[in-house]
């Protein structure tokens, strides 16, 4: 029951989040909408039973992606110009295109029978343990992969030497 | 024996030609006596080939050759074939070449080297392709001779190439017989792949069972005949393809008399000879063969009447009686025309030659320059004279004999009346226009201005010999004692049996004599006795003397349907060339151009718009693999159930 | 009515679908990003629902119960990376464009 509810508001709100986000105009009003967004995702997660991935999400989406964007915003001007325009000129494809593929997503969804059964969720340990031990080699990897992010982040973004 | 060396009889002269070409093109001597020795010797071999014909006349052709291009059963000789047909043009071609190659010695001695060699040089070429065209056994090979001699006859009308109406009589020459040659090619094609083979022998044995095949019919062997015969007009100078045959005058005389009066032209009378076993089986063939040698013999013969020019009136004249020799043919006189033939070959040599002794003597073709020439060149009047009456059909001369084997011929012919009319309308003209000639060149007083000096014995020698054929050579085939009709002709024909010394016809050889003689006492009032004048007649008879004069319109006629017909088709054909097939090519190209152009939008350069195109194949792509899938599809149908129960539910 | 799997999926398609059209759309680059963003959150959701819901005993390839969350550990993970690199990339193209609106970097066009 509880959660029924829960699902719904915490439904409501990323959807609401979601959608002005990607239509405001200002892009700093619609960064904060993301955070919105995000918040709304780990609700969702504890709803689910699944704590961890939530706080992991509030860290990492909000604590550090979101706020990237921000500084990115605010470093590419052009916040907020009422002249041009927010969106390019396939907003009516995109938008048939994405109800079409919206449409087609729920009935793919209903029409597949889930195995479903009510167990109980996993625990942190279990969790740390499954990580450290059989997914130790694409921990490893992605450890790699933010490293070369970082690098090629820095690389890409730095001032050319004159 | 002989038969197996008969090979040499062409290797000879063709031997001289490429020996001159190369070796001796500028040593005049050296080049004139390799030719001369060359036809010497194709002459001593055909003498040969005659002589085994004749000590076995009725035995079968003989034949030898080897196959040259073979594809699958589709197979191309090149062959001898000998019959006595073959035997007895060997003989006048290589004689009357042989004759008139010593007579050019005198003749162009007056030219530089190089150019003396050369005329020698052409000389052996077109006997060696004259004498192969003779001796071949199949179409192939005798359409390849038959391009060569147009060649040579081009070489040779063109020879003087600096002067330009020499240069656009050749060309025209060549031109006009090339469109008899399509029509020949075209005969070749079609009955050659009717017969799977090219050679006449077999083709013959095919002949009367395909006339049986209902299939096949005779309408079918009508339509070769007919095209092969296309040939024959254009080499031959019939109607309407004689137009080049005046203007081939323009040729060095010994030219002339060679090619044009004594061997190519006979090559049209020749081939309809060889293959006349598809002409017998085919009536109206035949009769298209009739009517267009009768045409030609009424036409040329008018128009000889008022010619000036000395060349001129004996082309004419050739045109004419190779008209008559068609003609002698179409109505199944096999016999008659090729016996024409032969002493025609031999008498009108003999004219020519003594027509270019005159102009060579004068520097002048012009009739009326001339006159009294009998005076003072003895030689060349008498032998002239001879010729003349040869050619006029006065007994005891050979044209005699000949014109009245087909006198009788077409006397004999059933109905088409019309032919027997022109056959004797033709000796009466033909008589006139010769003496009218004689009269005016070798009689009366001399008109021009410096004297005349007869000709060296090189000249009068072959002159003399010429003559004693032109007199003589007619005894082989008199009605009385036809030997000429025994050794050549065509069997079976009921023509034939009808005329081949069955019964002499006393009334034609009658009238034929009386025209004969009528047509020269004409002449005699006319330009000997001046009793009438000629240029009364022609005041007199303005509108007939204009239409002659003009030959009948005929060039003009051509020059207007080439500028007009050919032209516009031309035209046309060049439009359907550039705009519409051109243009389809172009339009190939445009549209690949323009879908280039149209599809380079694609390329926007932005990002989205491409994530756009990748969302949409996406959907399109699990649209395709879902509707592939049965389950799928009745899958999706159930969250539409669970809605509507849902619903039915909650009502 | 109980919540149950398929409403967790249809919320993660629409959610999907929501930052498809703000892909799609969003002329600033840092929109684009955004609308990225918001399509990861709803594969995690997806796989957050799977490890919840789906009965892992019985399918191939052995059970891992915990795999749906592991999954998503490493999804976050590389959605940070690419979202430095990609920010990267948008300041780079701000020095060079004065401007970072998409649809006027076309330089590939035709």
């Amino acid at each position: 029951m509880k959660q029924t509810i829960l699902f719904y508001i915490f439904a409501l709100l990323i959807i609401v989040s979601a959608i002005l986000t990607v239509r405001m105009r200002n892009i700093f009003h619609a960064g904060l909408f993301l955070i919105l967004t995000f918040v709304g995702v780990a609700g969702l997660y504890i709803t689910l039973d699944a704590e961890f991935i939530a706080g992991v999400q509030v860290l990492i989406y909000v604590g550090a992606i979101a706020i990237l964007i921000l500084f990115a915003v605010m470093l590419t001007q052009g916040i907020y110009d009422k002249t041009q325009a927010a969106t390019n000129k396939q907003q009516f494809g995109a938008l048939v295109l994405s109800v079409i593929l919206l449409v087609l997503l729920v009935l793919i969804i209903m029409a597949t029978e889930w195995i479903t059964g009510n167990q109980a969720a996993p625990s942190i340990s279990e969790l740390a343990i499954d990580l450290m031990r059989k997914f130790a080699l694409p921990f490893e990897i992605v450890s790699v992969v933010l490293l070369a992010a970082l690098l090629g982040a820095v690389v890409i973004a730095r001032k050319e030497e004159k | 024996m002989a038969l197996n060396y008969s090979w040499l009889i062409a290797a000879f002269p063709a031997a001289a030609f490429v020996i001159i070409s190369i070796l001796t093109i500028r040593r005049r001597n050296i080049s004139a006596f390799l030719s001369i020795l060359g036809i010497f010797l194709s002459f001593i071999i055909s003498l040969g080939v005659l002589l085994a014909r004749l000590s076995n006349p009725q035995a079968p052709p003989f034949e030898m050759g080897f196959d040259w291009i073979v594809i699958r059963n589709f197979n191309i000789q090149l062959g001898i074939l000998i019959d006595n047909l073959t035997a007895m043009m060997l003989i006048v071609v290589s004689l009357v070449a042989f004759l008139i190659q010593v007579y050019s010695a005198g003749y162009m001695g007056e030219e530089k080297d190089a150019s003396f060699a050369r005329y020698y040089a052409y000389m052996s070429l077109f006997a060696a392709s004259m004498l192969t065209l003779v001796l071949c056994n199949n179409f192939v090979q005798i359409y390849i001779t038959w391009e060569l001699v147009g060649l040579c006859s081009y070489l040779l009308i063109g020879f003087w190439y600096q002067k330009k109406s020499a240069a656009d009589a050749a060309k025209k020459a060549f031109i006009v017989t090339r469109f008899g040659d399509l029509g020949f090619l075209i005969g070749i094609i079609i009955i050659s792949t009717q017969a799977g083979t090219f050679n006449f022998l077999q083709i013959g044995n095919l002949i009367p069972q395909w006339a049986q095949d209902p299939s096949i019919g005779i309408g079918f062997i009508t339509i070769c005949a007919i095209l092969i015969f296309c040939g024959a007009v254009g080499k031959s100078a019939q109607f309407p393809l004689h137009i080049w045959l005046p203007d081939a005058m323009e040729g060095p005389t010994p030219v002339s008399a060679l090619i044009h009066a004594a061997t190519m032209v006979a090559a049209g009378v020749y081939l309809v000879a060889r293959v006349f076993v598809i002409f017998h089986a085919s009536p109206a063939a035949l009769l298209v063969v009739a009517y267009i040698g009768a045409i030609t013999a009424l036409i040329a013969a008018s128009i000889a009447i008022v010619q000036n020019d000395i060349k001129r009136v004996l082309a004419y004249s050739t045109i004419s009686q190779l008209g008559y020799m068609m003609l002698a043919l179409g109505v199944g006189g096999y016999t008659a025309g090729t016996f024409h033939l032969m002493t025609h070959a031999f008498f009108k040599a003999l004219l020519f030659l003594c027509a270019g002794s005159a102009i060579h003597a004068l520097h002048t073709n012009d009739m009326w320059e001339m006159g009294g020439l009998g005076k003072k060149m003895r030689i060349t009047g008498l032998t002239c004279l001879a010729g003349c009456l040869a050619i006029a059909g006065i007994p005891p001369f050979s044209g005699f004999w000949s014109k009245d084997e087909i006198l009788t011929v077409v006397w004999n012919f059933p109905g088409h009346g019309i032919l027997k009319v022109v056959a004797f309308a033709v000796v009466f003209m033909t008589a006139f226009y010769m003496f009218r000639m004689y009269y005016l060149a070798f009689c009366g007083e001399f008109r021009g201005k410096h004297e005349p000096h007869e000709s060296p014995a090189v000249m009068t020698i072959p002159l003399i010999i010429l003559a004693f054929f032109a007199i003589f050579v007619g005894f082989v085939g008199t009605p009385c004692a036809n030997y000429f009709g025994d050794f050549i002709s065509f069997a079976p024909s009921e023509t034939e049996a009808a005329t081949a010394g069955v019964h002499i016809n006393y009334a034609a050889m009658g009238l034929s004599l009386i025209l004969a003689i009528m047509g020269i006492l004409l002449a005699y009032t006319i330009y000997r006795a001046k009793a009438i004048s000629e240029e009364a007649l022609q005041k007199r008879y303005r509108t007939i003397y204009l239409i002659l004069e003009k030959k009948y319109w005929m060039d003009e006629f051509y020059c207007w349907m080439v500028r007009n017909v050919l032209f516009l088709m031309g035209k046309i054909s060049a439009f359907i060339d550039r705009y519409i097939i051109d243009g389809i090519v172009n339009v190939v190209g445009w549209a690949t151009k323009l879908a280039g152009i149209g599809l380079r939008y694609e390329q926007t350069g932005l990002v989205q718009y491409y994530a756009l195109v990748i969302v949409l194949g996406a959907i399109m792509l699990m649209l395709g693999l879902g509707l592939l899938d049965q389950s799928f599809i009745l899958n999706i149908m159930r969250p539409f159930q669970v809605f509507l129960d849902w619903l039915h539910g909650g009502i | 009515m109980m919540v149950g799997l398929i409403h967790y999926l249809i919320l993660a398609a629409i959610l999907f679908c929501i930052g498809l059209f703000g892909v799609l759309t969003r002329r600033n680059a840092i929109g684009v990003l955004m609308g990225l963003e918001l399509m990861f959150n709803a594969v995690n959701i997806n796989l957050v629902a799977f490890s919840r819901y789906i009965n892992m005993s019985n399918l191939p390839g052995g059970q891992i119960a915990t795999l749906g969350q592991i999954f998503t550990i490493f999804i976050i993970t590389i959605a940070a990376a690419e979202a430095v690199v990609g920010l990267a990339l948008v300041i780079c193209i701000y020095r060079n464009f004065r401007g970072i609106n998409v649809d006027e970097v076309n330089l590939m066009k035709w």
